[in-house]
């Protein structure tokens, strides 16, 4: 009994960690139409760059999210217009067109991280990573109760950025009916980059929270991206509280997966989900 | 106030809008009328840069504003309600009305003009927390109305705000739309099915067929002419 309830808690706080990891995904599918493959490998490499700060300078993960979330932000406003505005434009299905754009993308940090760092897998180790905190009568790891946190800060903090303020309206509108938007004086396209930037800017806050749980290697970005887009698939892209609760009941499928069933059945349970959802309800169960 | 001439616009290979001219003075309240297809709602839009015309200009206010995106037509003053009304539907009725007035020369007065726009329409108010998408089809359209107005144009493009409303709150919407043109002195360029109604409140108006302005005149003499009655009246 009080292994199973351990196990529903750290499924819950992987569920957070995880919908820090789909938030951006979500936000960029549903609100600038972009469905960016590479969401996971953009993490995963501030995972790296969060692990080589901490090997080499001792520099906390957490104060590592703080410097990446910016940078990542600024290299999403540089993609943009390079590479993903020739990719939509005048394109009649840009998810297909930006899909194939960042699957390369993807396989490209992929092989630069293997360069770089070697296929080895690699742990970040803090302090807190195996100091077993007590919550609630729960016991559980402590960078699983950072990663947690983070991802759920990511999401609330998202969803009152989208409905609190001036500009997160305007985005609102742009996704909803483009044209209006546009004659209301909102510069769509600028917006649209804006979505892209921040959306690239928080694939860092869930890497380093997925990197600080898991063990990881250059191609981990591959089993994030599948969790994650199941978890955006099932909350619905663009909806943000929906993708929180579709990754809580992701992380507790996990969770109690894990300590009741063999490995091997957690995917297929997960993905026999995800079929089930897409015959039914292939708009998302929030939406 | 605007000056449209010879505007041609295609869809494809095909021209919806061929060698289109007309002209709206300022203060005045135009009318433009034509069956369906005829091509009015593609000449508004190629007016207020949701399309971009293939040949012809479109002047405003004495600048060239041909093929401008829609975002800097509206930051001028010449704000489209465009048909079906493009609401954000999961929105709510203030948050559609304050994004009508997005831009900084509208927001600076935003207060003022989401008081103008419940004066003018009670029931937003009564309904402003309720989403744009949940609202009755003659709500949907004031709302359409008032986010307009919330743009603060200095010349309103209204296209069929009376469509699929019943012609009771059709005749409605339309006093209210003159009232703006007579008591705040707004320029309107309005086009609706409502032919009759629409050519007595009117000042002037242009009828349009096939992508061709076919006719214009006063509208109290085009109402009078005999074959636009025979074509819109069914007399
Ligand atoms: N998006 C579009 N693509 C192709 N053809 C269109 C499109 N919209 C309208 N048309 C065509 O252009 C012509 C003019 O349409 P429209 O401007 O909507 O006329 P009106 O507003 O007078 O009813 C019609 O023949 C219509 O079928
Ligand atoms: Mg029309």
């Amino acid at each position: 009994m009080g292994m199973l309830v351990t196990s529903l808690a750290s499924g819950l706080l992987l569920g957070c960690a995880y919908a820090g990891a789909a938030v951006g995904l979500s936000l960029a599918m549903g609100m600038a139409r972009v469905f960016n493959l590479a969401h996971t490998a953009l993490g995963l490499t501030c995972g790296y760059l969060a692990y080589f700060l901490l090997t080499t300078a001792g520099i906390d993960p957490m104060v590592a999210v703080g410097l990446l979330a910016p940078l990542m932000f600024l290299a999403g406003l540089a993609l943009w217009p390079t590479l993903f505005r020739p990719t939509v434009r005048g394109v009649a299905d840009p998810a297909l067109s930006t899909s194939i754009l960042t699957l390369g993308l993807a396989i490209v940090l992929e092989n630069a991280l293997s360069k770089v760092w070697t296929p080895n897998p690699r742990i970040m180790s803090t302090p807190y990573s195996n100091q077993a905190i007590t919550l609630f009568g729960f016991t559980v790891q402590g960078s699983l109760v950072v990663a947690a946190v983070l991802g759920l800060l990511l999401v609330l903090g998202l969803h009152w950025f989208l409905n609190r303020t001036f500009i997160g309206l305007a985005i609102q509108a742009v996704a909803q009916e483009p044209d209006g938007a546009r004659l209301v004086g909102i510069r769509a396209e600028l917006v649209s980059m804006l979505v892209f930037a921040l959306s690239v800017g928080t694939a860092a806050i869930g890497g380093v929270g997925l990197a600080m749980i898991y063990s990881f290697g250059p191609a981990s970005y591959f089993d994030w991206l599948l969790t994650v887009l199941l978890i955006v698939v099932v909350g619905g892209a663009g909806a943000i509280l929906g993708t929180l609760i579709s990754a809580l009941g992701v992380g507790l499928v996990l969770g109690l997966g894990g300590a009741l069933l063999p490995q091997a059945w957690n995917s297929l349970i997960l993905f026999g989900l995800l079929l089930t959802i897409l015959l039914l309800r292939p708009y998302g169960l929030f939406k | 106030m605007l000056e449209v001439s010879g505007l041609t616009v295609y869809y494809g290979p095909l021209p919806a809008v061929r060698e289109a001219s007309l002209k709206v003075a300022a203060g005045q309240f135009v009318g433009l009328i034509g069956p369906n297809g005829a091509g009015k709602t593609t000449l508004l839009k190629a007016v207020s840069g949701l399309l971009r015309p293939a040949a012809g200009r479109v002047v405003f206010d004495g600048t060239d504003i041909t093929g401008w995106p829609a975002e800097r037509i509206c930051e001028l003053g010449l704000v489209h309600v465009p048909e079906g009304r493009k609401l954000f539907p999961r929105l709510t009725v203030l948050d559609n009305l304050r994004l009508g007035a997005y831009l900084p020369r509208a927001r600076a007065e935003s207060d003022r003009a989401l008081k103008e726009v419940f004066d003018l329409f009670p029931r937003l108010y009564e309904r402003r927390r309720q989403l744009a998408g949940t609202l009755s089809g003659g709500e949907q359209q004031m709302l359409a109305i008032g986010r307009g107005l919330a743009a603060r144009p200095r010349l309103l493009i209204l296209d069929e705000p009376t469509l699929g409303l019943s012609p009771r709150l059709a005749h409605e919407i339309l006093e209210v739309i003159k009232r703006l043109n007579s008591e705040r002195r707004l320029t309107l360029l309005v086009v609706s099915q409502e032919v009759v109604h629409l050519l007595k409140l009117a000042d002037y108006a242009f009828v349009m067929e096939t992508g061709r302005i076919t006719a214009e005149g006063p509208a109290s003499e085009l109402i009078a002419d005999p074959k636009v009655r025979k074509v819109y009246v069914g007399l």
